[in-house]
């Protein structure tokens, strides 16, 4: 802080030429006035940075984190505060930083003997920086490479356990059913693999689990895999594969250049339908990936390193070759030019770029894969022909090659499944949470302890069914409290002579010095200078509600219809669940009335058996508008109840 | 380079003037061109356009202070006297950092929250990157501390996140 202070005299200097215009002069004097202001009391300074940052707004914090280039800035910024978690979770598929590919370059797999560490360790090709994740999830289980854009295939060491696929930058997890694993044949795990025909969050996609020339396949909720029967079998070569790919939907296997079709023919058969046979250009030297670019199938060979020296002693111009199937004509054509697209070559499953979204770091036209032998990372260029080494690894990674991982691609991210994990901005939850929780508090629930419980799971699960997201009860209890400080911290202001509120607009109007004398004392109240407490009477009524039925089921002592009453309505709430919130419009209108103090006079004298005590209290409060409002809204025992906490002289009746 | 601005800022001084009132209530006299940087005065004068006379239009500008807007105006002017020339985009961006090198926080804050009410662009974006430089690096609690965030979870959930990524909290940089 104490550094800061000098700079801030540089910066009142540093423009004071700018303009001769003596109003100009005035300003830069004003400017240093404040200044100086700010410089004899550091505390206020100090106050007055507390602030600014919580009025940023979601586009700003999102326009920052556009900035940050780095993914464990992002998920620093993540844990700062919930609010900030929640912009990062809802827009990360648009943050510059992870859209970019990284590779995979190790899980805790790296030995499925050291189970200790739980972490995977990323490569960014732009940056040429490690980072490691550190997932929990992974405990007890390995995962091996990634089975769609972004998720990674955990194995469970339990042969009992489900296997699962986990989105790393998210920690999403799909369960899927369990399946027999033996970790102790030769081949390791790695023999494995399981893809997704889209995005795993989708409901319609299917998961194909391709093991030792068997194909088990299962949709999300199936308990267990489903065997697929291949009819031929004639053709065994499928079974030790090469690259697979989920092609629209459908399975493809490849294996020295001989691509099989699975065709599955409804439940559970298949067919293993042989592709016409590319010509071969290094025979069985290459290597081999299938990929869909454009709605068309692409077969790319390449020659890697220690295929070169076995079989080749001059590694000839082009390394790299690109086939296209031609359905009709049953021909592979070759391609050479592919647009501007770059091809992330990996196995099962490599996926395509649109270069214009990446900041020139990727080319047009290239083709990026690891060359597992040499351990580089390469690019190679199809219109020159060329190939260049972008990245040297230094760390053996085993049996597994390094894999790219990236975040779901945007184009996955406008389709149907939008609405199960994109969840609605933090405001309307928030609109909708306390409306919810006056209806419950409405009812007296929040105050019996044992429907308490209940009825916060309720709005859980009630916010869950409406955005799709949950907060836990935890959560919500705090956010509540939460707007409890602040409805209290409001309602001070509020109560401070000058300040003026207007609910509509919710903006706090002021003259510059009340504002500045109330920061002054209450530093906390500087949150309400650009915007109020849009839920002030709402929160205000759920209060009164909470109060006043504690007092119902404590000083009356009508526990028992109390919570007959509760429990009523409890199931009333679980069976209205989607038509509750319609109705909010009529809240709204029936706030837009403003009941005079007649009105609620008129109420009160029609109540009869009322002492003259709670008469006076019931006046005294009905100065106030909200009162008054809140008063004609509330029901008949409510009102009863309301009026005689008036009188009771514990301190907790009195906010 | 404040010495050339003020130079230009004497030749431009034959253009029309706007007067800007801020949130409390001073009045700013500026070139109509520079005004036109802010998008509420923007449409404010495309609103009263058949005022004949221009020096006769007060802009309000209520959720900006003076002290920000003096801040703002210089710099908006000099930025467009730098993009009417065919300077490189090193200059500009030059230009920008000194402007911003020795910004304190609060002003960081203050200026970003009226480019972004403004509608300020290239100033939101540049603010945008000295903030996210500012942040890059820097544990968690240097970054509650920096901008002031209230930490709003739960003990439980904080504890879930150090072990998730504890890095977040070690702090990378020297705060």
């Amino acid at each position: 802080m104490a550094a800061e202070e000098p700079t801030l005299i540089f910066r009142s200097n540093s423009y004071p030429k700018s303009s001769k215009n003596s109003q100009t002069e005035n300003i830069s004097h004003r400017a240093a006035a404040i200044l100086l202001h700010s410089m004899a009391a550091p505390d206020e300074a100090l106050l007055s940075r507390r602030s600014w940052s919580s009025d940023l707004p979601v586009e700003l914090l999102f326009g920052i984190f556009q900035k940050l280039t780095d993914c464990n800035d992002i998920s620093q910024c993540a844990a700062v505060c919930l609010s900030w978690r929640s912009v990062i979770r809802n827009f990360y598929r648009q943050l510059k930083s992870l859209q970019s590919p990284f590779l995979l370059l190790e899980s805790s797999s790296a030995s499925y003997l050291v189970r200790s560490r739980c972490s995977c360790t990323l490569f960014n090709p732009q940056t040429h920086e490690r980072h490691e994740i550190f997932l929990p999830q992974l405990k007890e289980s390995t995962s091996t490479w990634s089975s769609y854009d972004g998720w990674l295939l955990v194995l469970p060491f339990s042969m009992l356990k489900n296997l699962c696929l986990l989105n790393p930058f998210t920690r999403d997890r799909i369960k899927l059913p369990p399946h027999l694993i033996e970790f102790d044949s030769d081949e390791g795990p790695d023999m494995i693999r399981v893809l997704a025909s889209t995005s795993p969050l989708d409901p319609e996609c299917v998961f194909f689990l391709f093991e030792n020339g068997n194909l088990f396949i299962c949709r999300p909720g199936d308990k267990s895999w489903t065997k697929v029967v291949i009819n031929n079998t004639s053709h065994k070569h499928y079974r030790c594969c090469g690259d697979t790919i989920c092609f629209k939907g459908e399975f493809y296997a490849e294996y020295e250049c001989r691509i099989y079709h699975i065709k599955l023919n409804g439940s559970g058969v298949a067919e293993a339908i042989k592709l016409p046979v590319p010509y071969i250009a290094y025979g069985s030297a290459s290597d081999n990936y299938l990929v869909e670019l454009n709605g068309e199938l692409l077969l790319v060979q390449t020659l890697t390193g220690h295929r070169i020296l076995e079989n080749c002693s001059s590694a000839s111009a082009s390394d790299v070759h690109v086939f296209r199937l031609d359905w009709h004509r049953k021909l592979w054509i070759e391609v050479k030019n592919i647009g501007p697209t770059a091809i992330l070559l990996r196995n099962h499953g490599s996926t395509t770029l649109d270069v214009a979204n990446f900041g020139g770091y990727f080319k047009p036209n290239c083709i990026y894969y690891v060359d597992g032998y040499k351990q580089e990372l390469v690019v190679y260029n199809l219109e020159t022909n060329h190939s260049e080494t972008l990245h040297q690894f230094s760390s053996y990674w085993g049996n597994t090659l390094p894999d790219w991982l990236r975040v779901e691609s945007a184009k996955i991210m406008a389709s149907k499944h939008d609405q199960i994990d994109d969840v609605a901005p933090w405001p309307i939850i928030e609109e909708h949470f306390v409306k919810v929780l006056d209806k419950v508090a409405e009812k007296g629930l929040l105050t019996l302890t044992w429907a308490e419980e209940r009825a916060w799971a309720t709005i859980d699960d009630n916010i869950f069914e409406e955005f799709g997201k949950r907060y836990t009860v935890s959560k919500l209890k705090s956010k509540y409290d939460h707007f409890r400080t602040l409805h209290h911290e409001f309602s001070k202001l509020l109560a401070h002579s000058g300040m003026v509120w207007d609910p509509k607009t919710n903006i706090v109007r002021a003259d510059e010095e009340v504002w500045e004398s109330y920061v002054k004392k209450h530093p906390f109240g500087k949150r309400f200078k650009s915007k109020g407490f849009e839920y002030y009477h709402l929160l205000g009524e759920i209060i009164a509600y909470t109060q006043s039925s504690q007092f119902y089921n404590t000083k009356i002592g009508l526990k028992i219809r109390g919570v007959s009453d509760a429990a009523n309505v409890y199931f009333e709430i679980k069976g209205a669940k989607t038509s509750t919130f319609p109705g909010g419009n009529e809240e709204f209108r029936r706030q837009e009335h403003h009941p005079s103090i007649e009105e609620c006079i008129k109420i009160l004298e029609a109540m009869d058996d009322l002492d003259d005590n709670i008469h006076v209290k019931a006046r005294e409060k009905f100065i106030s508008i909200d009162w008054r409002r809140m008063f004609v809204a509330m029901s008949e025992a409510k009102k009863r109840n309301w009026l005689y906490s008036l009188t009771c002289k514990s301190p907790r009746w009195r906010y | 380079m404040a010495s050339s601005s003020s130079s230009s800022s004497c030749s431009s001084s034959s253009e029309k003037k706007i007067t800007l009132k801020s949130s409390d209530g001073e009045a700013l006299n500026v070139e109509k061109n520079v005004a036109l940087e802010f998008e509420p005065a923007k449409g404010f004068l495309e609103d009263n356009s058949e005022e004949a006379d221009d020096e006769a239009i007060v802009v309000p500008l209520p959720n900006v202070s003076a002290a920000v807007l003096s801040e703002l105006i210089p710099y908006v002017k000099q930025r467009l006297e730098l993009s009417a020339k065919p300077v490189q985009k090193k200059l500009i961006k030059a230009f920008d950092d000194q402007f911003t090198r020795h910004l304190s926080d609060d002003k960081l804050g203050e200026l970003m929250l009226a480019a972004n009410y403004l509608g300020v662009n290239y100033l939101l974006d540049v603010l945008c990157d000295v903030t996210a430089d500012r942040i890059k690096n820097k544990s968690v609690e240097y970054v509650r501390e920096f901008l002031g965030i209230q930490n709003d979870f739960t003990p439980e959930e904080e504890a879930e996140l150090r072990a998730q990524c504890p890095w977040a909290f070690e702090g990378v940089d020297q705060d």
